[in-house]
């Protein structure tokens, strides 16, 4: 179905080539995961598929491409697009109307599709996707996974032959994910459709795929195998899968249900590790205190008499569904709004009646999206900017680019990095004014595994150093990384607040990997369980 | 609801009558029709917000044009009041003479032009929140389909820009920066028009991926200028046509069948352009028994004010001057008026199939 | 219409002309020409009022008509229109069908011909549409000559036809009472063309202190002379008597000497209503609205009643006064209808609502007013026939209103009909 054969490709500006005599096959019917760090030439791979790259992104190409005997590079997109349709990352930017079912028909009015097979088709789809009852609905009105549910749709509608998705859930929370990735499911096993699917969030669609294709990026050669091939020799692996190599498990379990067999062999023989739990907070001094806080904006309430304490230095996740208003408490934390019954309390002082200068030089907050910040020419003009605004002098933040492994970024224009080096770049915006107490939300949207590792790392560290860290995730393996306190948000309200562990482990939806495969609060990741094995 | 040529009937209907006449009885039903299908009909629509602000910007309109009127022009014989008078002559032009005779003539003249305004904007707010306006661009014609495709893409970006403009804001206001003068506009606007850039750049990959602007068919150099040349004949057609009408009444059909010959020749180029475009359109509306109801009524009342306009012109005329006196009203043009509420009529209640 | 007759003699063109100032005040001439057709702007010019224009490439605008208008170009033409909501102008109609309509083109540009009547009103107004001026049919402007006037010199344009040369006998001898011997029309068979006289004077009632306009206009007289002192032919003068005043104008013709009279009310400012209030009445009533009573009766005040007695006692509201005045009268009355250009009084349309009393043919109007129409006859007839014509006019009005009110009923019913069943 799919063949490249010594494929290279640079980008216009750039001498390096992304893609370096790659050579691929693809079968029929096959789900195909393609995995491998930021940069790695996944997107780039996947363009290449229908023809967007070479033809809409310029540059230098060389080798053969064919698929479904088709060659994209001389028939441009459009010529494709009947035989490849491709979804994209944003579920914000691909939407041409307003409306679910002329989306769905755009495709089709292209392609000059007779009014009776159009209407065929488009009720063919809304089944297939079990999107019917959304069908006169507006597409702003959607939720994440509703979106790329219908943006799946509107390329099925021309019934291609192979399906392209570009890290489709990035964006979304997980229960959005996870509707995306069973209907992936879906359509691969009952309609055979050929699924080609790049994705970093590798625990949820492993078990799917045929075949996983690792990219090491920067001149190694790609590496394509079953997946437990795959996931046993490269880096970037589930915590299941890092588990079960370190453990030397065979075979490699993907799923927890595989790995609770093995998990159960093991749990006898593990000692309970020395402690190293963190006491309760109580004996610190509270930084930010919450009392009673109810806001509700366009006619719903946000927050419901929220009640939270945070004491220097500690380490606390907020979690919770899309809507539970984890957003909107962090923004009554740095200033942005005031309550409407209640108070906000920094080092003692109530927010409303400290300036919002004052806040923010001593609190940081990392909006979702990193592109609201940049706007520079280059990153070291964007740290100056932030430190000329607080009244600071620029300079000084060499050992901050460094700690991020920016460094080498440091004169680059910030919007051309990718999506993980973006979202280090406003972080380093933020944090070079030096806050005491730091904000971050839905940090890890479109990290792979190691840098996700690397900004756990990079927090923990901030919080040795005595700040205050509060990030608001739905990313749990990063929470039992490095979160000391966990507090769930739900419709507004406190659900549970406690210590990581021990509300981990007590929760179905908010628990690692490790958690769920071994039902004790003394592993939460990886590492824990193998120190308990190493005693 | 109803099928988008219905709703465009609807329009023509509820506009004709403020460009004919200027009749306060026949334009207080009109309004007040429009406004109880809104109310109505309208009041679900997502668009609803708009109808109140045009609501208020047409009474203040309609206020503005009752106060100036009288306050300006002292004609009529009805004096109501008589103020001081202040005169600005500036190089001889009577630029304005306030205060003076206030006549009530004056006043009913700058009432119903005030009540005309307000009614052509109440009419085109309500028309915005009754259609749907995806499938008011499909009825482009075929050969501005990329208009239709930009709009409908700017009405949704529109919205998104102002959700990003918040959160830009918030950003760079977090960072410490304070908004003072117009430099400091620069990183509000900066990230937003990049990101609005960056995804107009994604969303055109999305449609390029889906196949969108490659139907037009290759014709030959020849064709393409054949069908500029006739684009260019039938304008300056129907430009020479109306100028010959204007200037040369004696030969008046010498204009007249210029200009419309132009203009066939126009339609017929751009029809024969259209067809080059290999795009199909989807309808999902379909024509019910309402549609053509509605559509019945509002080319009966078309029908009836262009027959008073050519045959009993002064039916729909009201003109103050130089003695207000009432003016007429003739039941048949005010059921005519009445047009714009029919769709109330027919729309069925909830629960109900309807028509 | 008698006009048609008019076009297809051979001889002169006419075309009837209607000036409406901002005051109200109406003027009508009959203008003559011999070509085929001249311009509007011509007719105008040719009517002896004072116009001014201003010329561009494009055509010729008028700017101001005797008082009415700007000074160009001293100031611009279009002084009074600065480009806001409001602009006063001189608007230009033709009278087509009994109606007027605006002028698809200016006055320089448009062809008049024989038949027409041209219209010119200062007013508030916009492109396409402004104040008209009240309808007057063509041949009560220009009525149709007699059958055999092979006499008839065509008087291009408002030149006096006439010397001012005083006779010095006739002006000692103003005889009041005398009747000036006038033989009927027929019994010369050589028809000398009998002098067409207009003798008004506007406003016919003023208070102690105000000025009144004298103004006349004779064609075919020798000579004319206004209380005993020669002038010319065609004048106006400015009169400010202290009391009330008569003024005779005496003309010598071939056919024999006329007198004509106006009589000119002063009176103190007395509680008594002035009909000068309304001087800017028009006689004629913009169409579809109540009608305003258009009578042409001569009040006993300011009618210029051909000697004899003042008539003051004459019938107010009675439309056929003149029948009452003995024989030379009836003569005289024969032949001014006679001559081409006599200036008549505006004579209303009846309207489609309008029961307004229809007023007898212009041969009944000799020597009325023309400028400020009787607006005291007006006034007389406001009072009068008046009453009668709200009650006419009102049962049609009402049922208009009662349909109005009934189809708001309607709207509401819809509407509350929609809510309730929302809620049910």
């Amino acid at each position: 179905m799919i063949e490249l054969r010594n494929v290279t490709y640079s980008y216009p500006d750039s001498e390096a080539p992304v893609l370096r005599d790659l050579s691929l096959r693809v079968e029929e019917g096959e789900f195909l995961l393609v995995i491998g760090a930021s940069g790695a030439g996944k997107s780039t791979l996947l363009r290449c598929l229908n023809g967007l790259v070479p033809h809409f992104y310029g540059g230098v190409f060389r080798g053969e491409v064919r698929v479904a005997g088709h060659d994209p590079v001389a028939e441009s997109p459009r010529g494709m697009s009947s035989l490849v349709g491709f979804v994209f990352q944003d579920p914000e930017a691909q939407f041409v109307v307003d409306v679910v079912e002329d989306e769905l028909a755009f495709a089709m009015e292209n392609h000059n599709l007779p009014q009776s097979l159009m209407r065929k088709r488009v009720e063919e789809v809304l089944d297939q996707l079990d999107i019917a009852p959304l069908r006169g609905r507006r597409i702003s009105t959607l939720s994440g996974g509703e979106k790329q549910r219908v943006a799946i749709g509107a390329v099925l509608t021309l019934q291609p032959k192979v399906l392209v998705l570009d890290e489709p859930t990035s964006q979304l929370d997980p229960q959005a994910a996870e509707e995306v990735l069973t209907t992936l499911q879906k359509l691969n096993t009952d309609l055979g459709l050929t699924i080609v699917l790049s994705e970093h969030r590798l625990e949820r669609v492993v078990q799917y795929a045929d075949r996983i294709l690792y990219l090491p990026g920067g001149g190694g050669p790609p590496f394509i195998g079953r997946p437990r091939e795959v996931l046993a020799q490269v880096e970037l692996a589930p915590p299941l899968a890092r588990l079960a190599r370190a453990l030397g498990w065979e075979p490699l379990p993907l799923t927890i249900k595989e790995g609770r067999k093995l998990a159960g062999r093991l749990t006898c023989n593990l000692q309970p590790p020395t402690s190293n739990l963190q006491l309760p907070t109580s004996n610190l001094q509270p930084v930010i205190d919450i009392r009673n806080l109810w806001f509700s904006y366009d006619g719903c309430e946000a927050l419901r008499g929220v009640e939270l304490t945070v004491g220097r230095g500690e380490f606390v996740a907020l979690m919770g569904r899309n809507g539970s208003g984890k957003t909107t408490l962090l923004k009554h934390i740095v200033g942005l709004l005031h309550p409407q019954q209640g108070r906000v309390e920094l080092w003692g002082q109530d927010t409303r009646r400290m300036g919002t200068e004052a806040i923010v030089r001593r609190v940081g907050y990392v909006p979702q999206n990193p592109n609201a910040l940049l706007f520079a020419d280059t990153l070291r003009d964007e740290l100056d900017f932030t430190r000329r605004s607080h009244g600071l002098q620029p300079g000084g933040y060499d050992e901050l680019l460094r700690t991020l492994g920016m460094e080498r970024h440091a004169n680059a224009y910030p919007r051309d990095l990718s999506a993980g080096e973006r979202q280090r770049a406003a972080l380093a915006a933020i944090l070079v004014a030096d806050p005491e107490i730091i904000l971050l939300d839905e940090p890890t949207r479109g990290l792979d595994y190691h840098q996700k590792r690397a900004l756990a790392d990079f927090l923990m560290r901030m919080r040795d150093g005595g700040r205050t860290v509060i990030i608001a995730t739905h990313d749990v393996e990063l929470v039992a990384r490095c979160a000391d306190r966990v507090v769930i948000l739900g419709e507004g309200q406190v659900v549970v607040d406690g210590p990581a562990r021990e509300v981990m482990t007590n929760s179905l939806v908010f628990s690692s990997q490790m958690n769920k495969l071994f039902r004790d609060d003394r592993f939460l990741t990886v590492e824990d369980v193998l120190e308990a094995v190493e005693r | 609801m109803y099928h988008t040529t219905t709703w465009l009937l609807w329009l023509l209907a509820a506009l004709l009558p403020t460009m004919l006449t200027r009749n306060p009885f026949y334009l207080i039903i009109l309004l007040l029709a429009v406004a109880v299908a809104y109310s109505t009909i309208g009041r679900s629509s997502p668009m609803a917000a708009s109808w109140g602000l045009l609501l208020r910007v047409g009474l203040s309109l309609a206020a503005f044009s009752a106060l100036v009127n009288p306050l300006t022009v002292h004609h009529g014989d009805t004096v109501l009041l008589t103020l001081p008078r202040l005169s600005l002559r500036p190089g001889g032009i009577i630029l304005l003479e306030l205060g003076g005779r206030i006549t009530l003539e004056a006043l009913s003249y700058g009432l119903v032009n005030g009540l005309s305004l307000m009614a052509i904007l109440l009419i085109f707010a309500t028309f915005n929140v009754l259609v749907d306006h995806h499938q008011l661009l499909r009825s482009i014609p075929a050969f501005l389909y990329q208009t239709g495709v930009v709009i409908s893409i700017a009405i949704a970006f529109v919205p998104q820009m102002m959700a990003s403009l918040q959160e830009v804001r918030e950003a760079q206001t977090i960072r410490g920066h304070r908004f003072r003068g117009i430099r400091d506009l620069l990183p509000l606007f900066m990230p937003l028009l990049t990101s609005g850039l960056e995804r107009a750049i994604q969303l055109a990959e999305s449609m390029e991926a889906r196949g969108f602007g490659g139907d037009v068919s290759h014709s030959h150099r020849k064709q393409e200028l054949a069908y500029k040349a006739s684009i260019a004949l039938s304008l300056f057609g129907l430009l020479a046509g109306m100028f010959w009408y204007g200037y040369f009444p004696a030969a008046r059909w010498v204009g007249g069948s210029m200009g419309a010959g132009g203009l066939l020749l126009l339609v017929w180029t751009l029809r024969a352009m259209g067809r080059r475009v290999g795009r199909s359109r989807y309808r999902r509306e379909m024509w019910r028994h309402r549609d053509t109801l509605v559509s019945a009524v509002s080319l009966l009342s078309l029908a009836v004010f262009t027959l008073f306009w050519l045959l009993g012109r002064r039916a729909l005329v009201f003109y103050p001057y130089p003695r207000f006196t009432l003016p007429t009203f003739n039941p048949l043009l005010g059921l005519a008026s009445l047009a714009p509420v029919a769709p109330v009529l027919t729309t069925p209640k909830k629960g109900k199939a309807g028509l | 219409m008698p006009f048609s007759a008019w076009a297809r003699a051979d001889g002169p063109s006419h075309v009837g002309l209607v000036v409406r100032f901002g005051d109200g005040s109406v003027f009508t001439k009959c203008v003559k020409f011999d070509e085929d057709q001249i311009s509007g702007l011509e007719v105008l010019l040719r009517s002896g009022l004072n116009v001014i224009y201003q010329q561009s490439g494009t055509g010729a605008a008028v700017c101001k008509i005797e008082d009415d208008g700007c000074d160009y170009p001293s100031e611009p033409c279009f002084c009074q229109c600065p480009g806001g909501p409001t602009c006063i102008y001189w608007s230009y109609w033709h009278l087509k069908s009994g109606a007027w309509e605006y002028s698809p083109a200016g006055a320089s540009g448009y062809p008049v011909r024989d038949g027409d009547v041209e219209g010119w009103a200062w007013g508030p107004g916009t492109t396409g549409s402004g104040l008209e001026p009240p309808v007057i049919e063509f041949s009560s402007i220009c009525a149709p000559p007699p059958t055999a006037t092979p006499t008839h010199t065509p008087t291009p344009t408002a030149a006096p036809t006439i010397t001012p040369t005083p006779l010095p006998t006739p002006r000692d001898t103003p005889s009041p009472t005398a009747e000036p011997t006038e033989t009927p029309l027929p019994t010369d068979t050589p028809v000398p063309s009998p002098p067409a006289v207009a003798f008004t004077v506007h406003p016919e009632t003023i208070t102690v202190g105000e000025c009144a306009e004298l103004r006349w206009d004779v064609e075919h007289a020798q000579a004319v002379y206004l209380d005993g002192q020669g002038v010319v032919g065609h004048q106006a003068k400015r009169v400010c008597p202290e009391q009330t005043q008569t003024y005779e104008l005496l003309v010598v013709s071939a056919v024999g000497e006329l007198r004509y009279q106006v009589t000119l009310n002063v009176v103190d400012l007395s509680p008594t209503p002035v009909p000068t209030d309304t001087p800017t009445r028009t006689a004629a009533v913009q169409p579809t609205d109540t009608p305003q009573p258009q009578t042409q009766t001569p009040t006993p005040t300011a009618t210029g009643v051909p000697l004899t007695t003042p008539t003051a006692t004459s019938v107010p509201s009675t439309t056929s006064l003149p029948t009452a005045t003995p024989l030379p009268t009836a003569t005289r009355r024969a032949i001014p209808t006679a001559t081409p250009m006599p200036i008549c009084t505006p004579v209303p349309v009846p309207t489609l609502t309008s029961l307004a009393t229809v007023i007898p043919p212009t041969s009944a109007l000799v020597a009325k007013p023309d400028i400020g129409p009787t607006a005291a006859a007006a006034e007389a007839q406001v009072t009068g026939p008046h009453h009668p014509l709200p009650s006419a006019v009102a049962a049609p009005e009402a049922l208009g209103w009662l349909a109005f009110v009934g189809l708001l009923v309607l709207l509401v019913l819809i509407y509350l009909r929609w809510r309730l069943g929302e809620r049910g």
